[in-house]
């Protein structure tokens, strides 16, 4: 097991360097899993062995030694790397398109991908963000969830306890083999689940082999109960071989959805066997990722992203306004600033942000442009920041794709443009600042 | 206030950098959260050295196994091409973010934002030191302590300086050169006097306390990388 030999049970403990890796080990461990189901007939057998013994798991690791495991990760390597391909990264070219000698890939430096390029690197800090950032400061009462697009939002916890029906119809379109949790069961597993990791696996008869999982009675679970649930929540990994298959890894789909699929195995799993079955947990904090789809889907019933979303924003950017939390120059693409507590340095810089107004009303007056963008508006947020004011429009991209592109594509590029007439009325902006500026905003 | 600017933030990466107004044909930036905060910060460094995909070179094992013929295997590198392209969409995207809007839209000048030949590098800064735009600092802004010495900055940072230094109160200035006839001059007439703005001795040429000088531009190029200045512009130093 060697996410936890590499980060133990609690890779979100780590530091935000070393956590950086961890999406791409759950990826190949996930990609590993699923290859050995498909290629072992009996590895089902070997798990269920392996669960249950006391600890460890030697035998099973020396037989599937170095040379296969690296095999694997060259067919990962070579499928990730051709989806780049499809993607449209890079040409090939050969000498001879029947028998090549010489083959040589060229990579594309045509303005459209080398903008898809640079958003891959943007994403990438994006994540690093978001992890550093949900570190510090994300309060326990809000559920975060990433989506399949890899955009993050949060919402109140309550929130599912207020729209439990919206929550209970999510987890039955996800999980349909599986039974649907009551509020009370589902308060129950969030409690229990969240600590439960057992890297080197349990079954039915050895489960106080799991960490906590053993106080299901006190939370008010029986254990047949528990189990119906922990089937559904960690499949077979033989069910999933489908998700690693060559054509499902180069369909052409998202990067990111490919890998959060290898991923999501590699959070919890389970081998079927004559006996039973055999449940593996790497990592804590596996229930709240094999939910996040689940999540996702309640946030967007909701319609909860986009008012977190502009709450988020007011809260970093009152959060970086204090001192000690500075910015730090990630060495991924460079102009990420990462959170991090730090000594007070001496040169320290306190950012002079300060909001100005959120939901601000404003009205255009030139007809030709009012007529086109419309006469009213609101700014979502009106922010001064090193001697410029920002208008801000605030779009969650936590919708459907084709909501999200409608969104941000048609609807967003229209507000701004509202405020950009609205900043041009001079006089509207100058008595706004005045008013600020009275109030030593500025 | 310098300018106005129209940002669309957004919670994640979407598939595009900008996005126009299809009735008022205007641009505007499109860019997420934490590229936002990065920008209020006045620093925004976006390293592009490497921008095509590194696990697209995982290619090699898989095509020599499937195609054994293969004698020859090769990746045309194309880096610089791609990088003065990024160089151009980065210089195009954050000249969207920054544009003042309050100036009609029409006097937006993407030639200014052509490629540039940045070795990869391009710094984009936007923070003034004292908080004043003035060259010539009317306060000397205390950068850092060190050892009992304190550094001081006597003008906006810029490319390349020169530090005095007052052994009498262990204090370090340092001016930086500029273009602009008027603030040189001013520059000079401080160099011509050698006066400690603090205890009214004689201050000395940098070059008699190496020590001190190279302490000094460490520290600036330390505070420079940190809080930035105001222009795109060619990371030579």
């Amino acid at each position: 097991m060697f996410i936890y030999a590499t980060f133990g049970v609690e890779p979100e403990k780590q530091s935000p360097s070393a956590f950086i890796s961890f999406s791409s080990k759950a990826t190949i461990l996930g990609y590993s899993l699923a290859r050995i189901g498909e290629i072992f007939d009996d590895v089902g057998e070997m798990a269920y062995d392996l669960a249950m013994r006391d600890s460890g798991g030697g035998p099973f690791r020396t037989r599937y030694d170095a040379p296969f495991l690296d095999e694997i990760f060259s067919e990962l390597e070579f499928l990730q790397a051709a989806l780049f391909g499809i993607k449209g990264f890079y040409d090939i070219a050969v000498d001879s398109p029947d028998k090549p000698s010489k083959l040589f890939v060229v990579p594309r430096s045509d303005t459209e991908t080398v903008r898809k390029m640079l958003l891959l690197r943007i994403s990438h800090s994006d994540s690093i963000w978001r992890a550093s950032f949900a570190r510090l400061v994300r309060p326990s009462s809000q559920q975060c969830v990433l989506d399949e697009n890899g955009a993050f939002f949060c919402f109140s916890k309550e929130k599912i306890h207020e729209h439990f029906d919206v929550f209970a119809k999510a987890w039955s379109e996800n999980f349909p083999s599986g039974p649907v949790p009551t509020l009370e069961e589902y308060s129950a597993l969030c409690d229990l689940l969240k600590w439960v990791a057992c890297p080197f696996g349990f079954t039915r008869k050895n489960l106080t082999k799991a960490y906590y999982l053993n106080d299901f009675p006190n939370l008010g679970l029986t254990e047949n109960r528990l189990f119906s649930f922990l089937d559904c929540l960690l499949s077979d990994v033989k069910s999933n071989l489908e998700v690693a298959s060559h054509r499902a890894l180069t369909d052409g789909g998202s990067i990111f959805r490919t890998n959060s699929k290898l991923m999501n195995i590699a959070w919890g799993f389970s081998f079927s066997s004559s006996r039973g079955r055999a449940y593996f947990l790497p990592v804590r904090e596996w229930f709240y990722n094999k939910i996040m789809p689940v999540l996702v889907k309640v946030g967007r019933s909701l319609d909860v992203c986009g008012g977190f979303f502009e709450e988020e924003t007011r809260c970093i950017l009152k959060l970086l306004s204090n001192d000690n939390i500075r910015l730090d120059y990630s060495k991924v693409f460079g102009l990420v600033p990462v959170l991090k507590r730090s000594r007070p340095s001496k040169t320290k810089f306190k950012m002079d942000w300060k909001i100005l107004a959120k939901n601000f009303p404003i009205s255009i007056k030139d007809r030709l442009i009012s007529q086109i963008v419309g006469e009213k508006g609101e700014i979502d947020l009106i922010v001064y920041a090193n001697f410029s004011v920002y208008l801000l429009e605030l779009k969650s991209l936590n919708l459907t794709v084709n909501r999200a592109r409608k969104h941000i594509r048609e609807l967003a590029p229209k507000q701004c443009a509202k405020y950009a007439a609205w900043a041009r009325q001079k006089d509207k902006l100058t008595i706004l600042l005045k008013k600020m500026e009275s109030r030593k905003m500025m | 206030m310098k300018s106005v600017r129209v940002i669309c933030c957004t919670n994640g990466v979407f598939d595009d950098t900008e996005i126009v107004c299809s009735e008022t044909g205007e641009r505007f930036a499109l860019v997420p959260q934490f590229m936002l905060f990065s920008l209020f910060t006045g620093a925004v460094t976006v390293s592009i050295k490497n921008v095509f995909p590194e696990k697209a070179i995982g290619l090699k094992n898989g095509l020599l196994t499937a195609i054994p013929s293969i004698q020859t295997l090769g990746l045309i590198d194309c880096r610089r091409r791609i990088s003065q392209t990024a160089n151009a969409i980065l210089t195009r995207w954050l000249t969207l973010m920054i544009y003042d809007r309050r100036r009609d839209y029409k006097d937006i000048n993407f030639k200014e934002a052509k490629p540039l030949d940045l070795a990869g590098f391009l710094v984009f800064k936007e923070v003034h030191i004292g908080n004043t735009y003035k060259w010539l600092l009317e306060k000397l802004v205390l950068v850092e302590s060190k050892e009992g010495w304190k550094y001081y900055a006597g003008t906006q940072i810029g490319i390349a300086g020169a530090t005095l230094v007052c052994p009498n109160c262990r204090s370090a200035v340092k001016y930086y050169h500029t273009d602009n006839e008027r603030d040189r001059k001013t520059v000079e007439k401080v160099f011509k006097r050698k006066i400690c703005p603090f205890c009214n001795n004689k201050m000395a040429n940098a070059s008699e306390y190496k020590e001190i000088a190279n302490n000094m531009t460490m520290i600036m190029a330390k505070y420079k990388y940190e809080h930035g200045q105001l222009m795109l512009e060619k990371h030579s130093d």
